[in-house]
């Protein structure tokens, strides 16, 4: 018999992604892994962390582990976009992710077992606004709302990053926000 | 992205399905194999 979830709504939650072409599409990378997001599929999370033979595999994530699908609260999202925009290897894109399964809630942000994006943002920065159009094109596939976003510089699009997170929270009736904290769900099973 | 250390752990399985169901197709949308150009977002337009 299997135990009940704790809850029945997604967390969802911010998270900077790379856009990058593949066999002719567009598609969602990781950051820090080279894994692509697939299309109408959950993201499962497989830990790669280098294994001792005699540790056994383990799923993911655990609290111990540094494992799962990342997202967090708007602020670290921001300040990582930021960051990492100072010297990107490929064009960032911003957005909103739901997560399920398997969750680990911390400080300011979440690790989880299943992901799938729920809104995409892509920055249309400088002079590359085609570029950002072009991806923004190519990331419809996903089947969830992508928008440009307008900025000239980085720090420009970090503060629309803020505004839309506060912007998106109100949206979402019934809930605490697109940055639903589990604290405030409702919870069926308890 | 830095999430600070694990304060709890739990399971959810959501009512609705946040997968949708079949990938979007436009109209017109060739396959594109042209590289995207790093975004230098500190020079402007």
């Amino acid at each position: 018999v299997n135990e009940a979830p704790d809850y029945c709504g997604p967390v969802v939650a911010w998270r900077v992604w790379y856009a990058v072409q593949s066999a002719g599409e567009t598609r969602l990378s990781s950051v820090f892994h080279p894994a692509y997001w697939p299309v109408c599929k959950p993201l499962e999370a497989v830990c790669q962390r280098l294994r001792l033979p005699f540790r056994e595999r383990h799923e993911a994530p655990t609290r111990r582990c540094r494992c799962g699908v990342y997202a967090a609260l708007p602020e670290a999202a921001r300040d990582y976009f930021l960051a990492d925009s100072r010297q990107p290897p490929t064009p960032a894109v911003v957005g909103c992710v739901s997560l399920w399964g398997l969750v680990v809630e911390c400080e300011r942000g979440w690790r989880a077992s299943h992901a799938y994006p729920e809104r995409l943002f892509v920055p249309r920065l400088g002079r590359f606004g085609d570029t950002a159009s072009r991806i923004a094109r190519g990331l419809r596939r996903y089947g969830v709302p992508v928008e440009l976003l307008d900025a000239s510089t980085a720090a420009a699009a970090a503060d629309e990053i803020s505004s839309l997170a506060r912007l998106v929270r109100r949206s979402v009736p019934g809930t605490a926000g697109v940055v639903a904290l589990p604290e405030a769900m409702p919870n069926l099973w308890q | 992205m830095q999430i600070g250390k694990p304060k709890r752990v739990y399971t959810i399985e959501p009512i609705e399905d946040p997968v949708p169901q079949a990938p979007v197709e436009e109209p017109g949308m060739e396959p594109d194999d042209r590289p995207f150009e790093p975004v230098d977002s500190n020079r402007g337009p």
